[in-house]
């Protein structure tokens, strides 16, 4: 008799869990639910979005973005009301560097949803900022708008551009908030970053790479953004791995390690939330700069940044062959460029 | 749209905030964002009633430092506005949310940018933080210093240490570490009139009452919370998971009991009831340990690496003086890799129309705990379930964990039905001996069950409120007041 109820209940239990999660444990709404996910989330990825902690603004985490998009979808009347015409501005204030989708457990592309979304919702700033980079001044043989195209918004244009720029870039630092460029001769200005990153460990270049790096302890400083819109976040903690292994003395920054950095020089953040991209940068100073004697990067425009943070130089003017994206380097390193084109 | 409140005066703004500067909003996106926080319920009126145009706040800053944050209470006793210390809006009962009746301008006061650690003294182990740190992130950098908090409440990623001060929080490892209570020596705190003061300043102190222990879990009623210092200890060289099975809780319960009692400090202990067991662990998991039926139970030593296996050592021998059922490590293994997921998954129900979730944390001496256990279980909810499992453990007592599922009906309103639910649930425990809250705080959720459980207190507390914020303007209505 005891065996009938077992009979009876195993199935029962095994049915009703299956009905449990194939129901209710998944959010309704097939392909709507991403943003749907969001809204009732409590945020697992907040902790890891630079824009939300550096501004400490709730209406800029990735949760709230979605909820955003989430509500005028469904409730469009109301939603207007809510916003009183004003743009979805929060969903530009994103360094766009992807680890919401990376910690998102439900598995929901956070960052490239909201990449679409910036597409369709139009923001003043943004486009004012598109409308530069198109430019005849800055883009004057039209490779950009042949490359990504008129409809593209800021920070795909930017990523574009850096993409195509090559350099190499080491920044010294002597005391707290002093930076000196030792340009984009740390290596070689002939090699490409691609031609850095992916140099074996057996390449000559590397035997120059050990001569400029030994003997100080360097911290790393890459764009999570940047690596992931060029592809080459895997790259980067490759060479990372190579020259540990050659002794040089390499470090990461807190926090979350190569695949962390947003100093907020990232995309076309800077330009865009000027304030909340310095106080990035000087976050990043205070907790990792101190740690080294030196920085590198493969990003010119996090260079710039620092820069433009750190530094007030009236000194400072734009090498030949620099545009704004790259921004200006020091007086002092031009004539080491121009050492560099005669070797 | 535009509140009938007094609209305020920002040409008087102390210098140091503006909207230019980014350190003040109106803006609507972010009123909308602020209007509510993971109070359940306030999900249940966006799903069936769609975003509200009425903004629970008028503005929101962001203090960068405790001078800055002072000078804008100064303010704000000036204008006569009411203010709300928030964290990072992660809090589930309601605690950040004006009250309907508050008829002054309300400025909330996002402490999110107060995010230093100012100092770390290694020979004491102590560390001082500001409140504005999510959890995730000051335990990263506490790691790297080779230190711990050992404070791991479920939404580390998205909660605040000044929310764990103002709500009395407790990590999951918090048998070891203790709650964030036991981890406080000293609270620095912004008063009502803008003056700024320490609390404490050695481990303990007889230089009259505990003013650390007055403040902490007043959601900020009291004052503002602005830094704290912490112990911290160092990181653990061993962690040994052990898994058992046992019929029901009681056995687990008076394990547990016995391992407390003992002396021993397991860093985790977890007791799922037989229903919990079933709906929420992992069936796979549960079937390589080799679960078959009933209740499951996961502890958790670490620390220096011989001292941990030697309590580990120890109880086991106790689990099999009582005829405990051992399971294979791998099951709490498993619950510690995912050990942040389960709340996080709790949200799908609530996303689904007709669906009411959420969890109520009590705790009880060991004289009372089962009893509140069967109390609450056999609540008259309607069609729904009551899970539940028991995570913090002491000498004297434990708490419960309930997790409650229910349809809200066709006829209903969901938000109206949650709060029959919860009203026969809080009823139910009360009665059985609970306290209502463990962790969670009390909120607007609870903010009429305080005054049942502390009935003669509250007077009391009026009195203390009217001494801290005379003119009650720190998130007033809220402690039952």
């Amino acid at each position: 008799m005891a065996s009938i109820p077992k009979i009876v209940s195993i199935p029962v239990k095994w049915v009703s869990k299956k009905i449990i999660h194939h129901s209710l444990l998944r959010f309704p709404g097939g392909a709507k639910a991403d943003a749907l996910a969001c809204t009732y989330c409590p945020e697992l990825c907040r902790f890891s979005c630079s824009p939300s902690v550096v501004s400490g603004n709730d209406a800029v985490t990735p949760s709230n973005k979605m909820g955003l998009l989430y509500k005028e979808r469904e409730w469009p009347d109301q939603f207007q009301d809510v916003s009183q015409g004003v743009a979805l501005w929060p969903i530009y204030d994103c360094t766009g560097c992807g680890r919401c989708t990376h910690y998102c457990l439900h598995g929901v592309p956070v960052a490239e949803t909201l990449f679409r979304a910036r597409a369709s919702h139009p923001y003043v700033p943004a486009e004012e900022l598109s409308r530069s980079f198109l430019s005849e001044e800055m883009d004057p043989w039209g490779e950009l708008n042949e490359e990504v195209g008129q409809k593209d918004r800021a920070d795909q244009l930017f990523a574009a551009e850096v993409a195509r720029h090559p350099a190499h870039v080491v920044i010294e630092v002597d005391e707290p908030k002093t930076v000196h460029y030792l340009g984009y001769r740390g290596v070689s200005t002939a090699l490409s970053w691609q031609s850095v990153l992916m140099a074996p460990s057996s390449d000559p270049i590397w035997s120059r790479i050990q001569e400029r790096l030994n003997g100080k302890r360097w911290l790393i400083v890459e764009s999570s953004w940047l690596n992931r819109r060029l592809g080459r976040s895997d790259q980067v903690l490759q060479w990372v791995e190579r020259a540990r292994g050659l002794g040089i003395d390499l470090i990461t920054p807190h926090q979350t390690g190569t695949d962390c950095v947003d100093t907020g020089g990232e995309g076309a953040y800077s330009w865009l939330f000027r304030e909340q991209a310095a106080q990035m940068a000087r976050d990043f100073w205070q907790r990792d700069a101190h740690r080294a004697d030196s920085l590198l990067c493969f990003s010119p425009r996090i260079a710039s940044h620092f820069q433009n943070v750190f530094l007030s130089d009236s000194s400072v003017v734009s090498p030949p062959g620099t545009n704004r994206f790259c921004g200006g380097v020091p007086a002092e390193i031009l004539s080491l460029l121009e050492l560099a084109k005669h070797e | 749209m535009i509140s009938s409140r007094r609209i305020l005066d920002f040409q008087s703004l102390p210098p140091v905030f503006s909207e230019r500067i980014g350190n003040v909003s109106r803006d609507p996106h972010v009123l909308s964002a602020y209007s509510q926080d993971l109070w359940p319920r306030k999900l249940l009126e966006l799903r069936e009633s769609g975003p509200s145009s009425q903004f629970t706040v008028d503005c929101v800053v962001w203090p960068e430092n405790t001078e800055a944050l002072s000078e804008f209470v100064r303010w704000a006793a000036r204008e006569d506005v009411s203010l709300y210390p928030y964290g990072a809006g992660s809090g589930v009962c309601g605690a950040t949310i004006p009250g309907p009746l508050e008829s002054r301008p309300r400025v909330l006061v996002d402490l999110k940018r107060m995010r230093k650690v100012r100092w770390l003294d290694r020979k004491s182990q102590v560390v001082c933080a500001e409140a504005g740190w999510i959890g995730e992130n000051l335990e990263r950098t506490l790691n790297q210093e080779g230190f711990t908090l050992g404070h791991f409440p479920s939404s580390i990623y998205c909660s605040s240490l000044g929310g764990y001060l103002a709500t009395r929080s407790a990590g999951q490892l918090s048998t070891k570490y203790g709650k964030i209570e036991d981890l406080v020596l000293s609270i620095e705190c912004v008063l009502a009139d803008g003056t700024t003061l320490e609390t404490g300043r050695a481990p303990r102190s007889a230089m009259g009452p505990d003013w650390t222990q007055l403040l902490l879990g007043s959601e900020g009623t009291l004052a503002f919370f602005t830094a704290a210092q912490l112990q911290v200890s160092q990181m653990p060289e061993l962690r040994v998971f052990q898994a058992f099975q046992l019929e029901g809780v009681e056995l687990a319960l008076g394990y547990a009991r016995t391992l407390l009692q003992s002396g021993l400090r397991p860093a985790v202990v977890r007791i799922y009831d037989p229903l919990e067991t079933q709906l929420a662990l992992n069936s796979t998991a549960l079937k390589t340990a080799g679960f078959e039926t009933g209740a499951v139970m996961i502890v958790m030593y670490e620390g220096r690496a011989r001292l941990t296996q030697t309590e580990a050592d120890e109880g086991v021998t106790l689990a099999d003086q009582m005829g405990l059922r051992r399971l294979n490590e791998s099951l709490a293994r498993h619950w510690w890799e995912h050990r942040y997921d389960v709340s996080y998954k709790q949200q799908l129900i609530l996303s689904h129309q007709h669906m009411i979730l959420d969890t109520f944390e009590v705790a009880a001496t060991w004289g009372q705990l089962e009893q509140v256990y069967h109390a609450v279980k056999s609540a008259s909810i309607g069609p729904g379930l009551i899970l539940a499992h028991f995570s913090h453990f002491y000498p004297t007592g434990a708490n419960i964990y309930f997790t409650m599922v229910a349809h809200s009906g066709f006829l209903r309103s969901a938000p109206e039905r949650y709060d029959e639910i919860w009203g026969k649930m809080m009823a139910a425990a009360l009665d059985a001996g609970a306290t209502l809250s463990h962790h969670h705080g009390s909120g607007l959720l609870k903010n009429e069950w305080i005054r049942r459980e502390k009935q003669g207190w509250i007077p009391l507390f009026e009195k203390v409120k009217r001494g801290f914020d005379p003119e009650n303007r720190l998130n007033p209505g809220k402690m039952g007041l």
